[in-house]
């Protein structure tokens, strides 16, 4: 065995192992998933913009990952313009929700005060 | 020199693969701490945290797999501008949404939730009322002994006056 072979090994291997545990601590719930798809303005009512957001991140994840393994190319396969555009809008729609539900509460506070 | 150089090699794979095990052993025992992984100061998980998360694994083992299927692996592999972009928006939204966070501290103060810290403070305030309560009793017990010893004495009082008045 080659020692880039090698190395490519200890690599690959190392983050697999770093993905198994993260997913085990997950599992486990010694890394927080709590309030994940939640407003954050104290109501802890379901947030529609995080879970499209999460939605579109595991579709993409997915669909890049079966590209990554039906591509004997032997190079890293592009993303497709549309799925860019579905995730930008995605993301945009998060950010805007975000910056609304702060906005709510800012304006809320100076109403009490 | 063909040979120092394989052995510079082997030691430095030997190094690099320690290195990794140490880690992951050391965040299997807790030794390093990744609780705190996904969560923003309030506590609570952060999408845009998991996000980013997600795609740096799929980014970085997708890389690795196309490196051991390639033919002639001389140099570091092109990366395509579609997944710079994607990486690009995912680590935009989660530098806005911070700053989006921060720009109200109200919305960063450490929250009690049912899950995740939120749950060890549930429980911590739990046990500190059983306790509270446990200690009341303990005194209530202590209060009763202390009435029984004063009682005892003032009966033993009365028994040595009537003694010495006989």
């Amino acid at each position: 065995m080659s020692l880039l072979r090698l190395l490519h090994f200890e690599a690959l291997g190392f983050l697999y192992l770093l993905a198994a545990v993260v997913l085990f601590q997950i599992a486990t719930r010694r890394i927080n998933l709590g309030g994940l798809i939640t407003q954050k303005d104290g109501s802890d009512q379901v947030s529609p913009e995080r879970i499209q957001l999460l939605l579109a991140t595991l579709a993409a994840s997915a669909t890049y990952f079966g590209q990554v393994a039906t591509n004997t190319s032997g190079t890293l396969p592009d993303v497709s313009p549309q799925w860019l555009y579905l995730f930008g809008g995605s993301s945009g729609i998060y950010v805007a929700g975000k910056a609304w539900v702060t906005y709510n509460i800012k304006k809320r506070g100076l109403g009490g005060s | 020199m063909s040979l120092m150089a394989q052995v510079c090699g082997f030691v430095l794979c030997l190094f690099v693969g320690a290195l990794g095990l140490i880690i992951i052993v050391y965040i299997w025992k807790g030794k390093i701490d990744l609780s705190a992984l996904l969560s923003e100061a309030n506590g609570q998980a952060s999408m845009s945290r998991f996000q980013l998360l997600i795609f740096t694994f799929v980014i970085a083992i997708s890389l690795f797999e196309m490196v051991e299927m390639r033919v002639n692996p001389t140099g570091f592999p092109d990366i395509p501008n579609g997944v710079l972009t994607l990486l690009g928006i995912s680590a935009s939204t989660y530098a806005v949404g911070k700053g989006i966070s921060y720009s109200q501290p109200q919305l960063m103060k450490p929250q009690a939730t049912g899950g995740g810290d939120g749950g060890h403070i549930d429980a911590a305030v739990a046990a500190a009322q059983a306790s509270a309560s446990q200690a009341a009793v303990h005194a209530a017990t202590a209060q009763q002994a202390g009435q029984q010893a004063a009682t005892n004495a003032a009966i033993a009082q009365q028994a040595a006056d009537k003694a010495t008045g006989s």
